[in-house]
């Protein structure tokens, strides 16, 4: 009797220890989702009204709006603005701007002659890292339009599409 | 005597469960089962697994955290700005010279509200022997991501278990 009890004894201290070789511990896990890079034209590019005069040449508008008039081209009152998009996406984050590589090309309705736009410049500029301190940053495009002379660019509207992108670093 | 008699029936009892062998030499067996009962291991959580801050697409994608914290994403940006990142780091104590079994979870779930994230392929760096009687291991996984999954922090636990082998 006194036999059995001890060893029954044993068998539980046996198994209890054989518990605690095992070891377990649970430990946490994190991940964050941020907001996708978006991107808002609030203001077209826009070079406003002109005359090309009889050699033509061009107009140049930086990112703060200022234009500025080379060869025979005379600028006329109303609107001209630089390119302005507000980019949006997680504060804090870092973000670069890729300007387009190639000429945009504005074509006349009427009669499809053509201007080119090149000189791509923006700010913050392409390149660097900007930031979306408070998730959201506005980033303002200028460019150069070469202008023929007044056969080449007849009086009239002309208009073309670019395309800029916007990337988290 | 009577003494005498009732360490022997303890010996045995240690010795047939833990060594399933003979108990004909009680000398032997007595010091192998003294050993492997009063070591227990322990384990200590030291880092987080923390896969920081992700950007999510409009196509389903994951991002590997590799056990040295190096992330791979897959159809998901991962920001320069990283937020926190870590692979899960732990350590374990032992026996010296003992090798150990370590079990890591198949997956677990990440919440934020009610959007979730599941986490898998869980691997680590143990060797699984306690050389000097302890081990640090990294562990590392891989996050699955939705498409336009729901912005937020996401939290969540998993659990791993160490035991001799």
């Amino acid at each position: 009797m006194n036999r059995n009890s001890i060893l029954i004894l044993l068998l539980f201290l046996f198994i209890s220890g054989y518990a605690k070789a095992q070891a377990t511990i649970s430990a946490q896990a994190f991940a964050e989702v941020i907001e996708a890079l978006a991107a808002n034209e609030d203001e077209p590019l826009n070079f406003g009204r002109f005359t090309p005069g009889s050699n033509g040449g061009a107009i140049v508008i930086s990112p703060d709006g200022l234009r500025n008039v080379h060869g025979t081209v005379t600028t006329a009152a109303g609107m001209h603005s630089a390119g302005r998009f507000m980019v949006t996406g997680s504060p804090g984050a870092l973000f670069t701007i890729s300007l387009p590589g190639e000429d945009t090309v504005l074509i006349h309705q009427q009669s499809g002659n053509t201007m080119h736009v090149n000189g791509w410049i923006s700010d913050p500029a392409s390149g660097d890292s900007a930031n979306l301190s408070d998730g959201s940053r506005i980033v303002s495009i200028g460019a150069t339009l070469n202008i023929g002379n007044i056969e080449e660019n007849p009086a009239g509207i002309y208009a073309g599409t670019f395309i800029l992108t916007f990337a988290y670093n | 005597m009577k003494k005498s008699v009732i360490l022997f029936v303890s010996v045995f009892v240690i010795v047939v469960i833990t060594q399933n062998a003979k108990a004909q030499n009680t000398q032997s067996a007595q010091s192998q089962a003294s050993a492997n009962i009063i070591s227990p291991m322990t384990i200590s959580n030291n880092l987080p697994l923390s896969f920081g801050n992700i950007a999510a697409g409009s196509a389903s994608g994951k991002v590997e955290l590799e056990t040295n914290g190096n992330r791979i994403a897959t159809n998901v940006i991962l920001p320069s700005v990283t937020g926190t990142v870590s692979a899960a780091k732990f350590t374990v104590t032992g026996l010296a010279g003992s090798s150990y079994v370590l079990t890591l979870p198949g997956s677990t779930t990440l919440t934020s509200g009610s959007a979730t994230m599941t986490i898998d392929n869980f691997e680590s760096t143990a060797t699984e022997v306690l050389t000097a009687g302890t081990e640090e291991f990294f562990v590392g996984a891989t996050i699955n991501i939705a498409a336009n999954q729901t912005v937020g922090l996401y939290e969540g636990s998993f659990t791993v278990t160490v035991d001799y082998e």
